[in-house]
Protein backbone atom coordinates (compact mmCIF):
# COMPACT_ATOMS: atom_id res chain seq x y z
CA UNK A 1 0.00 0.00 0.00
CA UNK A 2 1.35 3.18 -1.20
CA UNK A 3 0.40 6.34 0.93
CA UNK A 4 -0.36 9.78 -0.98
CA UNK A 5 -0.38 12.25 1.18
CA UNK A 6 -3.07 15.14 0.39
CA UNK A 7 -1.98 18.43 0.85
CA UNK A 8 -3.85 20.15 4.13
CA UNK A 9 -4.86 23.13 0.80
CA UNK A 10 -5.36 21.19 -1.99
CA UNK A 11 -5.78 23.82 -4.99
CA UNK A 12 -4.36 24.26 -8.11
CA UNK A 13 -0.91 24.67 -7.33
CA UNK A 14 -0.62 22.08 -4.59
CA UNK A 15 -1.40 19.15 -6.86
CA UNK A 16 1.69 19.17 -7.45
CA UNK A 17 2.55 17.99 -3.90
CA UNK A 18 -0.54 15.51 -4.35
CA UNK A 19 1.11 14.25 -7.97
CA UNK A 20 4.78 13.82 -6.23
CA UNK A 21 3.03 11.46 -3.71
CA UNK A 22 1.72 9.15 -6.60
CA UNK A 23 4.94 7.94 -7.50
CA UNK A 24 5.40 5.51 -10.49
CA UNK A 25 2.50 5.16 -13.15
CA UNK A 26 0.52 2.89 -13.29
CA UNK A 27 1.56 2.17 -9.48
CA UNK A 28 2.52 -0.76 -8.75
CA UNK A 29 1.19 -0.90 -5.45
CA UNK A 30 -2.05 -0.08 -4.28
CA UNK A 31 -2.43 3.92 -2.88
CA UNK A 32 -3.92 5.16 -0.65
CA UNK A 33 -5.20 8.65 -0.89
CA UNK A 34 -4.98 10.36 2.45
CA UNK A 35 -6.83 13.29 3.23
CA UNK A 36 -7.16 12.91 6.60
CA UNK A 37 -5.37 16.19 7.58
CA UNK A 38 -7.01 18.09 4.68
CA UNK A 39 -8.91 21.47 6.05
CA UNK A 40 -9.67 22.85 2.35
CA UNK A 41 -10.21 22.29 -1.24
CA UNK A 42 -10.61 24.36 -4.32
CA UNK A 43 -12.49 22.87 -7.43
CA UNK A 44 -9.21 21.91 -8.77
CA UNK A 45 -8.86 19.99 -5.86
CA UNK A 46 -11.82 18.12 -6.19
CA UNK A 47 -11.61 17.80 -9.77
CA UNK A 48 -8.26 16.36 -9.90
CA UNK A 49 -8.85 13.39 -7.04
CA UNK A 50 -11.73 12.86 -9.28
CA UNK A 51 -9.05 12.60 -12.28
CA UNK A 52 -7.01 10.48 -10.08
CA UNK A 53 -9.68 8.07 -9.91
CA UNK A 54 -10.57 8.09 -13.13
CA UNK A 55 -7.03 7.30 -14.02
CA UNK A 56 -6.43 4.46 -11.81
CA UNK A 57 -9.90 3.19 -12.80
CA UNK A 58 -8.80 2.99 -16.60
CA UNK A 59 -4.88 1.39 -15.94
CA UNK A 60 -7.29 -1.59 -13.76
CA UNK A 61 -5.04 -1.63 -10.99
CA UNK A 62 -6.74 -2.23 -7.64
CA UNK A 63 -9.24 0.38 -6.59
CA UNK A 64 -7.44 2.86 -3.87
CA UNK A 65 -8.43 3.68 -0.59
CA UNK A 66 -9.49 7.20 -0.03
CA UNK A 67 -8.97 8.39 3.42
CA UNK A 68 -11.87 11.61 4.12
CA UNK A 69 -10.83 14.62 6.37
CA UNK A 70 -11.03 14.18 9.78
CA UNK A 71 -12.37 17.69 10.22
CA UNK A 72 -16.70 17.07 10.15
CA UNK A 73 -16.88 20.35 8.59
CA UNK A 74 -14.94 19.60 5.60
CA UNK A 75 -16.16 15.92 4.30
CA UNK A 76 -19.70 17.82 4.77
CA UNK A 77 -18.64 20.54 2.23
CA UNK A 78 -17.17 17.74 0.19
CA UNK A 79 -20.26 16.16 0.51
CA UNK A 80 -22.33 19.61 -0.46
CA UNK A 81 -19.50 20.23 -3.08
CA UNK A 82 -20.43 17.14 -4.99
CA UNK A 83 -17.48 15.24 -4.30
CA UNK A 84 -17.87 12.60 -2.35
CA UNK A 85 -21.05 11.06 -4.47
CA UNK A 86 -18.79 10.79 -7.53
CA UNK A 87 -15.47 9.61 -5.43
CA UNK A 88 -17.36 6.78 -4.13
CA UNK A 89 -17.03 5.04 -7.27
CA UNK A 90 -13.39 5.37 -8.16
CA UNK A 91 -12.21 4.98 -3.91
CA UNK A 92 -13.46 3.18 -1.25
CA UNK A 93 -13.89 5.78 1.24
CA UNK A 94 -12.65 5.61 5.23
CA UNK A 95 -14.06 7.62 7.42
CA UNK A 96 -17.69 8.86 7.96
CA UNK A 97 -19.60 9.91 4.45
CA UNK A 98 -22.10 12.61 4.92
CA UNK A 99 -25.31 11.51 4.24
CA UNK A 100 -25.50 15.48 2.69
CA UNK A 101 -26.19 15.41 -0.97
CA UNK A 102 -24.60 17.87 -3.53
CA UNK A 103 -26.44 21.45 -3.51
CA UNK A 104 -25.69 24.92 -4.52
CA UNK A 105 -25.58 26.55 -1.36
CA UNK A 106 -23.46 29.68 -0.57
CA UNK A 107 -19.94 29.34 -2.60
CA UNK A 108 -21.18 26.69 -4.52
CA UNK A 109 -21.93 27.60 -8.01
CA UNK A 110 -21.77 24.11 -9.97
CA UNK A 111 -21.15 21.40 -7.73
CA UNK A 112 -18.84 18.73 -9.08
CA UNK A 113 -20.10 17.64 -12.42
CA UNK A 114 -18.74 14.76 -14.77
CA UNK A 115 -18.61 16.15 -18.50
CA UNK A 116 -18.35 12.66 -21.00
CA UNK A 117 -20.36 14.29 -23.68
CA UNK A 118 -21.59 17.42 -25.34
CA UNK A 119 -25.23 17.04 -23.98
CA UNK A 120 -22.86 17.27 -20.00
CA UNK A 121 -21.80 20.74 -21.29
CA UNK A 122 -25.21 21.70 -22.10
CA UNK A 123 -26.46 20.47 -18.70
CA UNK A 124 -23.60 22.33 -17.04
CA UNK A 125 -24.80 25.69 -18.64
CA UNK A 126 -27.94 24.92 -18.14
CA UNK A 127 -27.12 25.68 -14.37
CA UNK A 128 -26.57 29.09 -14.78
CA UNK A 129 -29.53 30.74 -13.09
CA UNK A 130 -30.78 33.82 -11.48
CA UNK A 131 -28.96 32.60 -8.34
CA UNK A 132 -25.60 32.12 -10.25
CA UNK A 133 -25.67 35.85 -11.91
CA UNK A 134 -26.41 37.23 -8.48
CA UNK A 135 -23.61 35.85 -6.95
CA UNK A 136 -21.31 37.08 -9.81
CA UNK A 137 -23.14 40.61 -9.06
CA UNK A 138 -23.51 40.80 -5.41
CA UNK A 139 -20.36 38.53 -4.21
CA UNK A 140 -18.06 39.82 -7.07
CA UNK A 141 -19.52 42.92 -7.75
CA UNK A 142 -19.37 42.36 -11.38
CA UNK A 143 -22.42 43.78 -13.95
CA UNK A 144 -24.73 41.21 -14.93
CA UNK A 145 -22.74 41.27 -17.87
CA UNK A 146 -20.17 39.66 -17.19
CA UNK A 147 -22.16 36.60 -16.61
CA UNK A 148 -22.39 35.90 -20.45
CA UNK A 149 -18.62 35.81 -21.18
CA UNK A 150 -17.90 33.68 -17.87
CA UNK A 151 -20.99 30.74 -19.75
CA UNK A 152 -19.18 31.00 -22.87
CA UNK A 153 -15.80 30.47 -20.98
CA UNK A 154 -17.28 27.49 -19.08
CA UNK A 155 -18.78 26.21 -22.12
CA UNK A 156 -15.16 26.24 -24.31
CA UNK A 157 -13.24 24.57 -21.15
CA UNK A 158 -15.86 21.92 -20.77
CA UNK A 159 -15.73 21.31 -24.93
CA UNK A 160 -11.87 20.64 -24.51
CA UNK A 161 -12.66 17.58 -22.18
CA UNK A 162 -15.04 16.11 -25.25
CA UNK A 163 -12.94 17.38 -28.34
CA UNK A 164 -10.11 16.63 -27.02
CA UNK A 165 -9.25 14.73 -24.44
CA UNK A 166 -10.84 11.07 -25.37
CA UNK A 167 -11.89 10.33 -22.19
CA UNK A 168 -14.78 11.43 -19.44
CA UNK A 169 -13.65 14.65 -17.22
CA UNK A 170 -15.04 16.70 -14.27
CA UNK A 171 -15.98 20.32 -13.82
CA UNK A 172 -16.67 22.28 -10.88
CA UNK A 173 -17.41 26.47 -10.42
CA UNK A 174 -16.70 28.02 -6.89
CA UNK A 175 -16.73 31.48 -5.70
CA UNK A 176 -14.21 32.24 -2.74
CA UNK A 177 -12.02 34.31 -1.16
CA UNK A 178 -8.45 34.71 -2.44
CA UNK A 179 -7.38 35.68 0.68
CA UNK A 180 -3.86 35.61 0.07
CA UNK A 181 -3.22 35.88 -3.46
CA UNK A 182 -6.19 38.59 -3.79
CA UNK A 183 -7.82 38.85 -0.92
CA UNK A 184 -11.00 39.12 -2.76
CA UNK A 185 -13.64 36.62 -3.97
CA UNK A 186 -12.90 34.99 -6.90
CA UNK A 187 -14.63 33.05 -9.13
CA UNK A 188 -13.60 29.77 -10.26
CA UNK A 189 -13.78 27.60 -12.84
CA UNK A 190 -12.02 24.33 -12.68
CA UNK A 191 -11.90 21.68 -15.39
CA UNK A 192 -9.76 18.11 -15.27
CA UNK A 193 -9.66 15.65 -17.50
CA UNK A 194 -8.27 12.13 -17.03
CA UNK A 195 -7.58 12.35 -21.12
CA UNK A 196 -4.60 11.86 -23.53
CA UNK A 197 -3.49 15.46 -22.15
CA UNK A 198 -2.19 18.23 -24.70
CA UNK A 199 1.17 16.55 -25.91
CA UNK A 200 -0.64 13.76 -27.27
CA UNK A 201 -3.32 15.76 -28.59
CA UNK A 202 -1.00 17.82 -30.72
CA UNK A 203 2.04 15.48 -31.34
CA UNK A 204 0.64 14.31 -34.85
CA UNK A 205 0.14 17.95 -35.58
CA UNK A 206 2.77 19.84 -33.76
CA UNK A 207 5.48 17.58 -32.67
CA UNK A 208 7.61 17.91 -35.73
CA UNK A 209 7.40 21.83 -35.64
CA UNK A 210 8.99 21.67 -32.12
CA UNK A 211 11.57 19.00 -32.66
CA UNK A 212 13.73 18.17 -29.69
CA UNK A 213 12.19 21.02 -27.54
CA UNK A 214 8.48 19.06 -27.61
CA UNK A 215 7.26 18.27 -24.21
CA UNK A 216 4.44 18.97 -22.18
CA UNK A 217 4.99 22.61 -21.73
CA UNK A 218 5.95 23.32 -25.31
CA UNK A 219 2.39 21.53 -25.82
CA UNK A 220 0.27 23.72 -23.89
CA UNK A 221 1.92 26.99 -24.88
CA UNK A 222 0.94 25.86 -28.49
CA UNK A 223 -2.36 25.21 -27.75
CA UNK A 224 -3.05 28.46 -24.84
CA UNK A 225 -0.41 31.15 -25.98
CA UNK A 226 -0.31 30.15 -30.39
CA UNK A 227 -3.94 28.58 -30.20
CA UNK A 228 -3.00 26.04 -32.36
CA UNK A 229 -5.66 23.07 -32.28
CA UNK A 230 -5.45 19.77 -33.68
CA UNK A 231 -8.18 20.09 -36.18
CA UNK A 232 -6.84 21.79 -39.44
CA UNK A 233 -10.35 24.07 -39.72
CA UNK A 234 -9.09 28.05 -38.98
CA UNK A 235 -12.16 28.05 -36.61
CA UNK A 236 -10.77 25.95 -34.79
CA UNK A 237 -8.24 26.43 -31.61
CA UNK A 238 -10.23 29.43 -30.65
CA UNK A 239 -12.34 28.48 -27.94
CA UNK A 240 -9.26 29.27 -25.38
CA UNK A 241 -8.76 32.49 -27.44
CA UNK A 242 -12.32 33.52 -26.99
CA UNK A 243 -11.94 32.72 -22.91
CA UNK A 244 -8.35 34.70 -22.90
CA UNK A 245 -9.84 37.84 -24.40
CA UNK A 246 -12.74 37.21 -21.75
CA UNK A 247 -10.37 37.27 -19.12
CA UNK A 248 -8.14 40.22 -20.42
CA UNK A 249 -10.91 42.60 -19.99
CA UNK A 250 -11.52 41.63 -16.41
CA UNK A 251 -7.23 40.87 -14.88
CA UNK A 252 -8.55 36.86 -14.89
CA UNK A 253 -6.24 33.93 -14.81
CA UNK A 254 -6.00 30.80 -17.01
CA UNK A 255 -3.53 27.96 -16.01
CA UNK A 256 -3.68 24.91 -18.03
CA UNK A 257 -1.21 21.87 -16.59
CA UNK A 258 -1.39 18.73 -18.15
CA UNK A 259 1.52 16.00 -18.17
CA UNK A 260 4.93 17.56 -15.66
CA UNK A 261 3.95 21.40 -16.45
CA UNK A 262 1.70 24.42 -16.08
CA UNK A 263 1.43 27.41 -18.21
CA UNK A 264 -0.65 30.38 -17.36
CA UNK A 265 -1.31 33.50 -18.48
CA UNK A 266 -0.72 35.63 -15.41
CA UNK A 267 -2.60 38.64 -14.21
CA UNK A 268 -0.71 41.34 -12.55
CA UNK A 269 -2.29 40.51 -8.68
CA UNK A 270 -0.85 36.79 -8.80
CA UNK A 271 2.94 35.50 -8.45
CA UNK A 272 2.51 32.37 -10.50
CA UNK A 273 5.42 31.87 -13.39
CA UNK A 274 4.16 31.68 -16.53
CA UNK A 275 5.22 28.15 -17.29
CA UNK A 276 6.37 25.75 -14.92
CA UNK A 277 8.11 22.56 -16.13
CA UNK A 278 9.75 19.13 -14.59
CA UNK A 279 6.33 18.73 -12.00
CA UNK A 280 5.64 15.15 -10.57
CA UNK A 281 3.51 13.57 -13.43
CA UNK A 282 -0.56 13.93 -13.31
CA UNK A 283 -3.11 12.38 -15.26
CA UNK A 284 -4.97 14.23 -18.33
CA UNK A 285 -5.16 17.56 -17.94
CA UNK A 286 -6.14 20.46 -15.91
CA UNK A 287 -7.86 23.59 -16.70
CA UNK A 288 -8.51 26.77 -13.86
CA UNK A 289 -10.02 29.75 -15.06
CA UNK A 290 -10.05 32.41 -12.78
CA UNK A 291 -12.81 35.87 -12.60
CA UNK A 292 -11.56 38.40 -9.56
CA UNK A 293 -14.01 41.07 -8.81
CA UNK A 294 -13.64 43.86 -10.84
CA UNK A 295 -12.16 46.26 -7.41
CA UNK A 296 -9.02 43.86 -8.46
CA UNK A 297 -8.51 45.30 -11.49
CA UNK A 298 -8.08 49.10 -10.12
CA UNK B 1 -37.39 38.96 -46.56
CA UNK B 2 -37.98 35.32 -47.36
CA UNK B 3 -37.29 33.70 -43.84
CA UNK B 4 -37.66 35.00 -40.08
CA UNK B 5 -35.52 32.50 -38.21
CA UNK B 6 -35.65 32.41 -34.49
CA UNK B 7 -32.85 29.90 -33.16
CA UNK B 8 -34.12 29.43 -29.90
CA UNK B 9 -37.39 27.35 -31.48
CA UNK B 10 -34.80 25.70 -33.87
CA UNK B 11 -33.07 24.89 -30.73
CA UNK B 12 -36.13 23.13 -29.10
CA UNK B 13 -36.87 21.04 -31.70
CA UNK B 14 -33.10 20.07 -32.76
CA UNK B 15 -32.27 19.69 -29.06
CA UNK B 16 -34.22 16.31 -27.24
CA UNK B 17 -32.89 17.57 -23.84
CA UNK B 18 -34.17 20.48 -21.72
CA UNK B 19 -31.72 23.04 -22.69
CA UNK B 20 -31.74 25.86 -24.43
CA UNK B 21 -28.55 27.64 -25.06
CA UNK B 22 -26.60 28.01 -28.07
CA UNK B 23 -23.75 25.82 -27.16
CA UNK B 24 -20.95 23.26 -28.45
CA UNK B 25 -20.00 22.20 -32.08
CA UNK B 26 -22.52 19.71 -32.82
CA UNK B 27 -25.58 21.73 -31.84
CA UNK B 28 -24.12 24.43 -34.10
CA UNK B 29 -23.55 22.12 -36.82
CA UNK B 30 -26.76 20.95 -35.85
CA UNK B 31 -28.48 24.54 -36.36
CA UNK B 32 -26.96 24.92 -39.21
CA UNK B 33 -28.10 22.41 -41.21
CA UNK B 34 -31.84 23.27 -39.64
CA UNK B 35 -31.48 26.97 -40.95
CA UNK B 36 -30.14 25.62 -44.33
CA UNK B 37 -33.21 23.55 -44.67
CA UNK B 38 -35.66 26.28 -43.50
CA UNK B 39 -33.12 28.72 -46.47
CA UNK B 40 -34.17 26.09 -49.36
CA UNK B 41 -37.85 26.67 -48.25
CA UNK B 42 -38.00 30.15 -48.25
CA UNK B 43 -35.52 31.40 -51.09
CA UNK B 44 -35.22 35.43 -51.93
CA UNK B 45 -32.92 37.88 -51.10
CA UNK B 46 -32.36 38.41 -47.13
CA UNK B 47 -32.77 35.92 -44.53
CA UNK B 48 -32.91 36.93 -40.64
CA UNK B 49 -31.69 34.82 -38.03
CA UNK B 50 -33.27 36.23 -34.96
CA UNK B 51 -31.09 35.52 -31.50
CA UNK B 52 -33.54 37.46 -29.38
CA UNK B 53 -34.60 34.72 -26.67
CA UNK B 54 -31.27 32.74 -27.25
CA UNK B 55 -29.84 33.31 -23.39
CA UNK B 56 -26.07 31.99 -24.03
CA UNK B 57 -24.19 31.59 -27.48
CA UNK B 58 -20.49 30.15 -26.84
CA UNK B 59 -17.46 30.87 -29.51
CA UNK B 60 -17.89 27.04 -30.58
CA UNK B 61 -21.58 27.24 -31.42
CA UNK B 62 -20.90 30.57 -33.33
CA UNK B 63 -18.28 29.28 -35.62
CA UNK B 64 -20.78 26.49 -36.54
CA UNK B 65 -24.10 28.40 -36.63
CA UNK B 66 -22.79 31.78 -38.40
CA UNK B 67 -19.53 31.71 -39.90
CA UNK B 68 -19.80 28.27 -41.29
CA UNK B 69 -22.96 29.20 -42.64
CA UNK B 70 -21.95 32.54 -44.14
CA UNK B 71 -19.17 30.37 -45.61
CA UNK B 72 -21.46 27.98 -47.05
CA UNK B 73 -21.48 27.83 -50.70
CA UNK B 74 -25.14 28.01 -52.72
CA UNK B 75 -26.77 29.78 -50.21
CA UNK B 76 -30.79 30.22 -51.27
CA UNK B 77 -30.37 33.47 -50.20
CA UNK B 78 -28.78 36.80 -51.03
CA UNK B 79 -28.18 37.89 -47.85
CA UNK B 80 -28.45 37.01 -44.29
CA UNK B 81 -29.12 39.16 -41.52
CA UNK B 82 -29.05 38.80 -37.67
CA UNK B 83 -31.16 40.23 -35.16
CA UNK B 84 -31.31 40.75 -31.96
CA UNK B 85 -28.15 40.39 -31.22
CA UNK B 86 -27.02 40.95 -27.58
CA UNK B 87 -23.62 42.44 -26.56
CA UNK B 88 -22.35 38.67 -25.05
CA UNK B 89 -23.52 37.11 -28.51
CA UNK B 90 -21.78 39.53 -30.89
CA UNK B 91 -18.81 38.85 -28.99
CA UNK B 92 -18.88 35.46 -29.75
CA UNK B 93 -19.84 35.67 -33.35
CA UNK B 94 -17.48 38.60 -34.16
CA UNK B 95 -14.66 36.48 -33.01
CA UNK B 96 -15.71 33.46 -35.07
CA UNK B 97 -16.21 35.74 -38.21
CA UNK B 98 -12.09 37.44 -37.90
CA UNK B 99 -10.77 33.54 -37.97
CA UNK B 100 -12.63 33.27 -41.51
CA UNK B 101 -11.98 36.84 -42.79
CA UNK B 102 -16.17 36.88 -43.28
CA UNK B 103 -18.46 39.77 -42.05
CA UNK B 104 -22.47 40.37 -41.37
CA UNK B 105 -24.64 42.51 -41.12
CA UNK B 106 -26.13 42.37 -37.32
CA UNK B 107 -29.37 44.44 -35.86
CA UNK B 108 -28.16 44.09 -32.11
CA UNK B 109 -30.85 44.05 -29.50
CA UNK B 110 -30.72 47.15 -28.13
CA UNK B 111 -31.13 48.76 -31.43
CA UNK B 112 -33.08 49.71 -34.54
CA UNK B 113 -30.15 50.51 -36.80
CA UNK B 114 -28.32 47.89 -38.70
CA UNK B 115 -24.50 47.60 -38.22
CA UNK B 116 -21.71 45.21 -39.47
CA UNK B 117 -19.56 42.67 -37.74
CA UNK B 118 -16.79 40.66 -38.53
CA UNK B 119 -13.72 41.48 -41.20
CA UNK B 120 -14.28 44.86 -42.30
CA UNK B 121 -12.00 47.42 -43.36
CA UNK B 122 -13.11 51.27 -41.73
CA UNK B 123 -13.98 52.26 -45.38
CA UNK B 124 -16.50 49.61 -45.00
CA UNK B 125 -18.20 50.53 -42.26
CA UNK B 126 -17.98 54.81 -43.07
CA UNK B 127 -19.98 53.63 -46.64
CA UNK B 128 -22.04 51.02 -45.01
CA UNK B 129 -22.84 53.87 -42.59
CA UNK B 130 -23.02 56.60 -45.26
CA UNK B 131 -25.52 54.03 -47.04
CA UNK B 132 -28.11 54.91 -44.30
CA UNK B 133 -29.50 58.05 -44.97
CA UNK B 134 -29.24 56.73 -49.25
CA UNK B 135 -31.99 54.54 -50.95
CA UNK B 136 -30.57 52.50 -53.65
CA UNK B 137 -27.40 54.25 -55.09
CA UNK B 138 -24.54 54.70 -57.17
CA UNK B 139 -20.78 54.63 -55.25
CA UNK B 140 -20.91 58.54 -56.39
CA UNK B 141 -23.10 60.05 -54.25
CA UNK B 142 -22.01 57.91 -51.26
CA UNK B 143 -18.10 59.07 -52.23
CA UNK B 144 -19.32 62.65 -52.08
CA UNK B 145 -21.03 62.51 -48.59
CA UNK B 146 -17.51 61.17 -47.26
CA UNK B 147 -15.73 63.69 -49.56
CA UNK B 148 -13.83 60.32 -50.99
CA UNK B 149 -12.80 59.87 -54.52
CA UNK B 150 -15.01 57.70 -56.34
CA UNK B 151 -13.19 54.86 -56.91
CA UNK B 152 -12.69 54.32 -53.26
CA UNK B 153 -16.01 54.42 -52.06
CA UNK B 154 -16.53 51.99 -55.21
CA UNK B 155 -14.03 50.05 -53.82
CA UNK B 156 -15.56 49.65 -50.19
CA UNK B 157 -19.22 49.12 -51.71
CA UNK B 158 -18.04 45.79 -53.65
CA UNK B 159 -16.14 44.86 -50.93
CA UNK B 160 -19.03 44.73 -48.84
CA UNK B 161 -21.10 43.14 -51.65
CA UNK B 162 -19.10 40.36 -51.60
CA UNK B 163 -19.67 40.31 -48.24
CA UNK B 164 -23.08 39.78 -48.75
CA UNK B 165 -23.52 42.70 -46.65
CA UNK B 166 -25.14 45.11 -48.63
CA UNK B 167 -27.07 44.60 -52.25
CA UNK B 168 -25.70 45.11 -55.15
CA UNK B 169 -27.35 45.45 -58.48
CA UNK B 170 -26.33 44.91 -62.14
CA UNK B 171 -26.75 48.81 -62.94
CA UNK B 172 -24.13 49.40 -60.60
CA UNK B 173 -26.05 50.68 -57.68
CA UNK B 174 -26.13 49.63 -54.13
CA UNK B 175 -28.46 49.19 -51.08
CA UNK B 176 -28.47 48.21 -47.75
CA UNK B 177 -32.18 46.64 -48.48
CA UNK B 178 -34.74 46.09 -46.12
CA UNK B 179 -32.70 46.22 -42.98
CA UNK B 180 -31.91 49.86 -43.52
Amino acid sequence: MRIVPVPQALDDRSLDQLAAGIGVWPPTERLLVDAHATEWASPAGFTALLTLGQALAEVGVDKPRFTLPANDHVTSYWAKAGLLEHAAEYYELIGKVPRRRADEQSDVLIPVTPIREHLDVHAVIGRINERFTNILKDELGHPASVVGGFSQALSETCQNIVEHAGAGGWVAVHAYSFRKRLGRKVAVIAVSDAGVGFRRSLEATQAKRAGDRWNDGVAIETALIHNISRFRDPGRGQGLLSTKRYLARWQGKISIRSGTARVAIVPPWDDEPPRTEGLAWFPGSQVNVFLPGPEAAE
Amino acid sequence: MSAVIRLDLLLRETMTTPYHDLVTRPTGAAIRERVIRALEAAPGLDAELDFSAVRILDYSCADEVVAKLLAAEHLPVTRIVLRGVSSEHADAIEHALNCHGLAVVIVAADSTLPRLLGAVTDDGHAVFAALLSFGRTEAVPVADSLAWPAARALEALQDLARHRCVLAYPDATFELGAVA
